[in-house]
């Protein structure tokens, strides 16, 4: 008789993280499409031609990072890398800066970032923190004025709102919003509208702006179960929740909320950054904790800290969190269901709390 | 061990902040310029021999139970006495490291010291302790200066701490477009630190691997 | 017993010894650091009057305490010390400015800083110091583009050094308006042609007037009860305003604080809800001047322009929020034709927005329409511009 002695539960599922990986990296790269398309036809081919560039620097930069990694470390560098994925990070890096930004810096900040975020911490699946958001912080802390000139020179949208305390003046017009601390894009003598900010027409981080692309995406990854469909529905539903809630309490139009989804990173963070299994809990209720966790502090961070963009800080927060959560919500799920849900109930409350203090301290 | 162990020890095996990690805290945030480097780190050094000497000159009169407010006591009093002297004959360093002299007070490497050797020896050999974790300690805040300031500026500069001339500048200018400012803040300076941090783990370990490959 | 009398005894003997060779020290150092301290002062203060004789002066004339040191140069000027909380909270903005004794800003060198670097550090560069020096005791002078919060700091700090120097060398200074949105003085007698007040029925004492407060709104209603030339009580009826906005203007405490005004005084707008307090003025003045028997038609006001060139047609003004203020605009048409244009915004930003309203009024008459391109840099400025232009035409139509 053969025993099998293997850890249980031996549960195979259909997909491997190979094939998911490739899957994501798909999804990122049909995002990146309508990107260089929109650049093509709103700027011109040289514009393409850059944002193309600038994802050959960043992928470069990663894969030779681990390349090295691997080569110090006397490991294989093929069976390395089909395992680890570099191509993932650094795809998602290029997608979340500007256009003008220089070459240099994306490349640093993707060493850096597969370095410090991911391989001295034991590489793929050990991580704390996500690869992409290390690397974006790394720009902007260290990079904000290596830009390259004669580009886009024009803040983003979001900037602009911020500047304006997050508050759209005029109800169903949002030409004020951009007229207020930089102007928006150069190209467009108008302000972007919702309907541009949802289809993504107008120059902003280069992955970040399409709202509706990114919510197909993440709607067939989602059905393909690559990414958890809990958390980019968790995360959004929050954020337009305190959104709406937020607005409200300054007389802003319904639609509020969705200008909050549309703006920045959300949407992206949301489908791309949030869903990483390495970084976020492992089971459900957790995730839906880690979600919520990450909505209310891009809120706070968006209306109260004087910060351009709170996604990108929100995550990297709740990635530390993480283990907490997941020691939190550990244990057998069918048993602890209820607890979770009373744990994913504080949560809300604390964060419509929290809203309404941010809000009343802001008036 | 003897004293010329000792006296190396306190660079490599037992750095205090590569090694044992002490003092970090007023390294980290000093060690954004090569000046501010040397600077704190002969203060240190100073300071770090003169109490050990103190110290191990009365540990047979001081009684067990008031030791710690003693040595507190001693090493305050010098770090007051060097900072009057600094601010009166070396302004522009006084001025660079600012509250980190004070700082100095409660640096752990000197009560570290005091109470790990200096109470228990005598005054030569503390005073040579003292000497030796003291370059360490400078010679740690020197790397990590080192790194930091040429990442942060491209250049580096060294400056007379008396009258403010100086001595010496290495400019790449060429290499202005390419600096990474975040090396000029904490978190560059915790990325250097880390990563000195493991080349020294890795120095540390050498002789303890090689013997373990020679003894298989 | 004998252990804690000795132990006290060893411990206070060590306190003294050190407080003893510490007072040596201090005796021995002190004078140093002191010369030293003034030869410092005297540096930074050469840098900007070389050569001059420099006696300190007294900082108590000073209101707002940002001015931490003034010193008199003979036959020079002043030099005031300033320091000012900017981005960062922690470290303040260290700078010294010296002002000529005809009122000119000679010199500004910024001594310490800690704002982010490359953007608000830029409070130190020459661009911030270039648009600093030169200008005259009433000039303004401008925020920083994407570094407000510290230039808005510095500008705080430099008006003050500009209040002591007009206290101390006997010179008047206008209040320098500051850069963050203060209440203004108002007064009835303003221009309000912007805000279309416009007396639609009287009823003996009673004026029902509407007024609008925000550009887009609806239109405010109000009643308001005239008697000798003063207001005797004011009412609103209708709220067309934004919402949690513009509320605080037309609250009983508001509006009830109006009550005797004539159209020579000066009336507060409630902070936070200037658009709305504009419309309550407007509505006050029109009612005011229909009892005096004047025309209160906002059509034929002429606007904020000073030129003195007249022009065939009727002159309409709006305004629109530029980059750091309102900008004003004044259209003339000849029937449905665009014959002049006058924009007025003094606080836009000088060699930026101030290129569109240079170049955008002669673009518009030219085009016969705001469907003119933006110049380039200054967006913000020009679309505000158009804006108000757009909401002529569509007013005027």
């Amino acid at each position: 008789m053969k025993f099998t002695f293997k850890p249980s539960p031996n549960y195979r599922q259909p997909q491997s993280t190979q094939k998911i990986m490739l899957e994501l990296t798909l999804g990122l790269l049909v995002v990146f499409g309508f990107s260089v398309v929109y650049y093509a036809m709103a700027y011109g081919a040289s514009y393409a031609v850059r944002a193309l560039l600038l994802m050959a620097v960043s992928l470069i930069c990663g894969v030779g990072t681990e390349a090295v990694w691997c080569l110090a470390l006397k490991k294989n560098i093929k069976d390395h890398m089909q395992s680890s994925f570099p191509w993932v990070t650094a795809i998602i890096l290029t997608l979340m800066c500007r256009i003008d930004i220089s070459f240099y810096a994306l490349g640093v900040s993707t060493i850096m970032a597969i370095f410090f975020g991911k391989l001295v911490f034991g590489g793929f699946g050990q991580n704390l923190f996500n690869p992409a958001a290390v690397g974006r912080a790394i720009i902007f802390a260290s990079f904000t004025g290596s830009v390259a000139a004669d580009l886009i020179t024009s803040a983003t949208p979001t900037a602009a709102i911020a500047g304006h305390s997050w508050l759209l003046a005029i109800p169903n017009s949002i030409s004020t919003v951009c007229a207020t601390s930089s102007s928006c894009s150069s190209a467009l003598v108008a302000a972007p509208t919702l309907l541009e900010l949802i289809l993504g027409t107008y120059a902003g981080a280069m992955g970040e702006t399409s709202l509706l692309v990114i919510v197909l995406v993440g709607a067939y990854l989602a059905i393909r179960e690559v990414i958890d469909w809990r958390v980019p529905v968790t995360y959004m539903g929050t954020l337009f929740v305190l959104a709406t809630v937020y607005g409200l309490m300054f007389g802003q139009p319904l639609t509020y909320g969705l200008y909050h989804l549309a703006l920045g990173g959300a949407a992206f963070g949301a489908v791309f950054m949030m869903t990483d299994p390495v970084t976020n809990p492992t089971s459900a209720a957790g995730r839906i904790v880690f979600a919520m966790g990450c909505a209310i502090l891009t809120l706070m961070i968006r209306v109260k800290a004087n910060l351009p963009e709170g996604v990108l800080y929100s995550i990297l927060l709740m990635n530390m969190m993480s283990p907490a959560i997941e020691k939190l919500m550990d244990g057998n799920q069918i048993k602890t269901e209820k607890r979770n849900w009373k744990i994913v109930g504080i949560v809300a409350v604390v964060g419509v709390v929290a809203t309404v203090l941010c809000a009343l301290a802001n008036m | 061990m003897n004293r010329k162990e000792n006296f190396i020890a306190g660079f490599v095996k037992e750095n205090p902040v590569f090694g044992l990690y002490l003092g970090l805290c007023s390294a980290l945030a000093i060690s954004t310029t090569l000046d501010n480097a040397i600077g704190m780190g002969l203060c240190v050094t100073l300071i770090l021999t003169a109490s050990n000497m103190i110290i191990s000159a009365i540990r047979k009169i001081t009684p067990d139970e008031i030791r710690i407010p003693v040595y507190i006591v001693v090493i305050a009093s010098l770090v007051s006495a060097v900072e009057m002297l600094m601010a009166a004959f070396m302004p522009q360093l006084y001025a660079n490291l600012g509250v980190f002299i004070s700082l100095i007070v409660v640096n752990c490497i000197i009560l570290g010291r005091a109470e790990a050797f200096a109470s228990k020896n005598g005054i030569l050999d503390s005073a040579l302790d003292g000497i030796g974790m003291g370059l360490g300690y400078t010679f740690s805040l020197l790397l990590i200066s080192f790194v930091r300031e040429f990442l942060a500026t491209a250049s580096w500069t060294i400056t007379n701490p008396f009258n403010n001339q100086v001595i010496l500048h290495v400019g790449l200018s060429f290499l202005e477009p390419f600096k990474i400012s975040m090396f000029s803040t904490s978190t560059g300076a915790f990325l250097t630190f880390a990563c000195f941090a493991a080349l020294f783990a890795v120095l540390k370990n050498k002789p303890a691997k090689k013997e373990k490959k020679e003894a298989k | 017993m004998k252990k804690i009398i000795h132990l006290t005894v060893f411990l206070a003997v060590v306190g003294a010894l050190s407080a003893g060779v510490l007072s040596y020290v201090n005796d021995l150092t002190a004078p140093i650091i002191e010369a030293q301290k003034l030869a410092a002062v005297k540096e930074s203060l050469e840098v900007l009057y070389p050569g001059a004789n420099f006696s300190e002066l007294s900082t108590e004339a000073d209101e707002t305490g940002l001015v931490s040191a003034a010193y008199k140069a003979e036959g020079k000027g002043y030099i005031y010390s300033v320091q000012v909380v900017g981005y960062n909270s922690s470290t303040p903005i260290d700078f010294m400015m010296s002002i000529d004794n005809d009122g000119t800003i000679s010199g500004y060198v910024v001594l310490t800083q800690q704002e982010t670097n490359g953007i608000g550090s830029r409070v130190a560069d020459d661009e911030f110091k270039n648009t600093v020096v030169g200008k005259g005791i009433n000039d303004s002078i401008s925020t920083l583009s994407g570094a407000t919060v510290s230039s808005t700091a510095v500008v705080k700090g430099i008006n003050a050094a500009k209040a002591l120097f007009g206290a101390q060398a006997g010179v008047s200074v206008d209040t320098p308006s500051d850069p963050v949105v203060t209440t203004p003085v108002y007064t009835l007698s303003d221009d309000y042609s912007g805000n279309s007040a416009t007396v639609v029925s009287v009823d003996g004492n009673t004026y029902t007037v509407t007024s609008t407060g925000f550009p887009g709104n609806s239109a405010n209603e109000y009643a308001i009860v005239v008697e000798n030339g003063a207001i005797v009580s004011v009412t609103n009826t209708v709220f067309g305003d934004t919402a949690g906005i513009g509320n605080p203007a037309v609250s009983e405490d508001a509006l009830s604080s109006y009550v005797g005004a004539t159209l020579t005084s000066e009336v507060d707008a409630v902070s936070g809800s200037t658009f709305t307090s504009k419309s309550v003025f407007a509505a006050l003045q029109a009612a005011l001047k229909n009892a005096a028997g004047e025309s209160t038609d906002a059509d034929t006001d002429t606007g904020a322009s000073t030129d003195n060139t007249t022009v065939e047609g009727d002159s309409y003004t709006a305004t629109a929020f530029g980059f750091g203020g309102d900008v004003t605009v004044t259209v003339v048409l000849n029937g449905s034709d665009i014959v002049d244009v006058k924009v007025v915004g003094d606080k836009e930003t000088s060699g930026i927005g101030t290129n569109a309203i240079d170049k955008l009024p002669a673009a518009i008459v030219a085009a016969d329409s705001a469907d003119v391109d933006v110049v380039s840099g200054a967006t913000i400025t020009s679309t505000a511009i158009l804006e108000a232009v757009q909401e002529i035409l569509d007013q005027a139509q």
